[in-house]
């Protein structure tokens, strides 16, 4: 195995293509595989056995930890500073529902953004893939599939072949 | 129906020359001269913003029209205007994505943008309003030696808090729904400055299905939250008045009836947006007839709601037997301020009856002239709402009337500039059309294409 290759990049022509190929290599057990697309492909992410949903679970704990955390200061500021308003009770908790469910929202809106980038790697200004002139069009019309030589089970020459068969239009080697 | 008119992107237009249009307007290197014309104009609009709040702050809010009992002029008319406006964005980003609508992938990008401005000066009105503005965190609570925190049974800490979060989820979602597009552009950009401008903020975004899995989960999570978040800010803002006693506040019909009013002028911005974005940079083929159809429909939908509370407010007003809440209303009618509400009554009851027309919302001059009259149209009824409640409440010793001054004119019209001169440089700098969005779009269309043979 070549020590100074990020992988192999593979186009494909379209989305069918790429998710076909995306099935068959992991299928052969490959794991250190990722596919570029300019749009979300459906069932591209179970192809490729991404199934984590921490984003979701992020955003749901800070949600609750934030809504908790807004119902509990002004719980504790109305009995830090009792404040008699025409007699209203001192705990009127109807009247703190509305900022509890607006930091329930930034709580939510928190956790998904900030757990999704962080995920990510963001910001991640130099990546292998940057160095492929072709890899522009990912962002355009382009259908990627990548192997990383990092993968155990990683032969260039095996899956430069497993790659044509499932129509691949161009191949090329990515250095690291 | 007619599939060819209804049509919401041409035929053969395929993701990679989509991709390359609409990228071309941000890097392409001339604007159009419209563009810089109205630019120009919108600057020195926009000044009139700036010279308007430089008074202000340098000699109080008395600059306002504003007196006791009339405490809320047209700062807070024009925050509720501005929110009302910022929220068919959210609707149309969000809950048209989650039910799926097409048509919304092409114009959801400007209603963001639009959302994102609208909320900015929605809320530096209340901080011009305040009088003292370099208080305002005194809205927040934070450890201070006065041991005082603050009051959270009042409404007006309840809107700090509404506007604040929704500022931010604005701003979240507006970032999210770029950061595709802006890698975009980075990979199509050929100089090196430009390069590095975009690629900066798109933060090293490859288009992995890594990358998509995360960012449709967070894209999903926020959609959902802006559900609740749609019709919560208009609302609360609408507790400030229906909280208190005041005849023609206290209504319980008021946060409904606001959210569906916000709407209603939102979709008619976003329809005057949707109608320069095409004359500006030719994008009628991808903003069609179809979508001007379509928000025109939406339109019609709350403008219908709101003639509906506009009807229950008076019913309920004589239904309750209280004489203060009936002589609002013979004073809404027949008081100093009879030409705001029949001014009201003209373009939200009779004229926006015009949206029923199929020809009229597929016409780009018919349809234009129906959302400047629903812009008008939910101003006037803000006005009505603040100024002739307060105006005239229980005591006829505390009476009295409010005359406009020009400062508030110069501030009004002022802002209208300044969100013209931020959108403007919006779709200048930023793809006014997600292409992302289009792209899966087509992509939709072409699957259903060969599903059906």
């Amino acid at each position: 195995m070549d020590e100074r290759l990020h992988g192999l990049l593979a186009r494909f022509p379209d989305a069918d293509h790429l998710l076909a190929a995306s099935r068959d290599l992991r299928r052969r057990g490959l794991t250190r595989l990722d596919a570029y697309s300019p749009h979300p492909v459906e069932g591209l992410d179970q192809a490729l056995g991404l199934s984590e949903r921490r984003v979701p679970v992020t955003a749901l704990v800070c949600a609750v930890v934030a809504g908790a955390g807004a119902l509990a200061l002004q719980v504790y500021a109305s009995l830090d500073y009792p404040f008699n308003v025409g007699g209203r009770p001192v705990l009127s908790w109807p009247a703190y529902s509305i900022v509890t469910f607006a930091m329930t929202m930034v709580g939510a809106n928190l956790g998904a953004m900030l757990s999704m980038l962080w995920l990510n790697g963001f910001p991640r200004p130099y990546h292998p893939l940057f160095n492929v002139a072709e890899f522009d069009a990912a962002s355009r019309d382009g259908y990627f599939l990548c192997l990383e030589a990092s993968d155990p089970l990683f032969d260039a020459e095996r899956l430069r072949e497993h790659l044509l068969q499932n129509g691949a239009v161009s191949i090329q080697e990515v250095p690291a | 129906m007619n599939r060819r008119r209804d049509e919401l992107a041409p035929p053969g237009l395929s993701a990679g020359a989509l991709t390359d249009r609409v990228s071309a307007t941000v890097l392409g290197t001339r604007p159009p001269r419209a563009w810089w014309l109205a630019l120009g104009l919108a600057t020195l609009l926009s000044l009139l913003f700036l010279v308007g709040v430089v008074y202000v702050l340098s000699v109080g809010v008395g600059a306002f029209g504003l007196n006791i009992p009339v405490a809320w002029g047209f700062p807070i008319i024009n925050t509720i205007w501005w929110i009302g406006i910022a929220h068919a964005g959210t609707l149309i980003s969000a809950v048209l994505w989650l039910t799926r609508q097409d048509w919304r992938a092409s114009i959801s990008r400007s209603a963001e943008a639009m959302a994102m401005f609208a909320i900015v000066l929605a809320g530096s009105y209340p901080l011009l309003h305040l009088g003292r503005p370099q208080f305002a965190y005194f809205l927040l609570p934070y450890p201070n030696l006065m041991d005082l925190w603050p009051q959270w049974r009042s409404p007006l800490v309840w809107d700090f808090f509404a506007i604040a979060s929704y500022l931010l989820f604005t701003a979240s979602f507006l970032f999210l729904s770029l950061l595709p597009d802006l890698a975009s552009l980075r990979d199509r950009a050929r100089h090196r400055a430009v390069q590095r401008f975009y690629g900066v903020l798109a933060l090293g975004w490859r288009n992995s299905a890594r990358h998509w899995h995360r960012y449709q989960q967070a894209h999903r999570v926020l959609a959902v939250i802006a559900v609740p978040i749609v019709v919560s800010v208009t609302g609360t803002i609408s507790l400030d008045l229906a909280v208190s006693i005041v005849p023609g506040f206290h209504f319980t019909i008021f946060p409904p009836y606001f959210v569906a009013g916000a709407l209603y002028s939102g979709f008619a911005t976003v329809a005057i947006i949707a109608i320069v974005l095409r004359a500006l940079f030719g994008f009628r083929d991808l903003i069609t007839r179809a979508h001007l159809n379509r928000l025109g429909i939406m339109m019609l939908c709350f403008v219908l709601v709101v003639d509906y509370a506009y009807l229950q407010e008076v019913f309920t007003a004589f239904y309750t037997g209280e004489d203060f809440y009936r002589s609002v209303y013979y004073d809404r009618w027949t008081g100093p301020y009879a030409p705001f509400y029949w001014g009201m009554i003209l373009c939200n009851v009779v004229l926006a009856q015009g949206l029923w027309f199929r020809r009229l919302r597929e016409s780009v001059p018919g349809l234009l002239c129906l959302a400047v009259i629903a812009e008008i149209g939910m101003w006037l009824e803000r006005f009505q709402i603040v100024i002739t409640s307060t105006h005239k409440d229980y005591m006829p010793s505390a009476w009295d009337t409010v005359t406009p001054s020009a400062w508030d004119w110069l501030t009004y019209a002022g802002s209208i500039g300044v969100f013209v001169v931020l959108l403007l440089l919006f779709i200048k700098l930023m793809p006014a059309i997600s292409m992302h969005d289009m792209r899966e779009m087509l992509h939709r269309r072409k699957q259903r294409e060969a599903d059906h043979g």
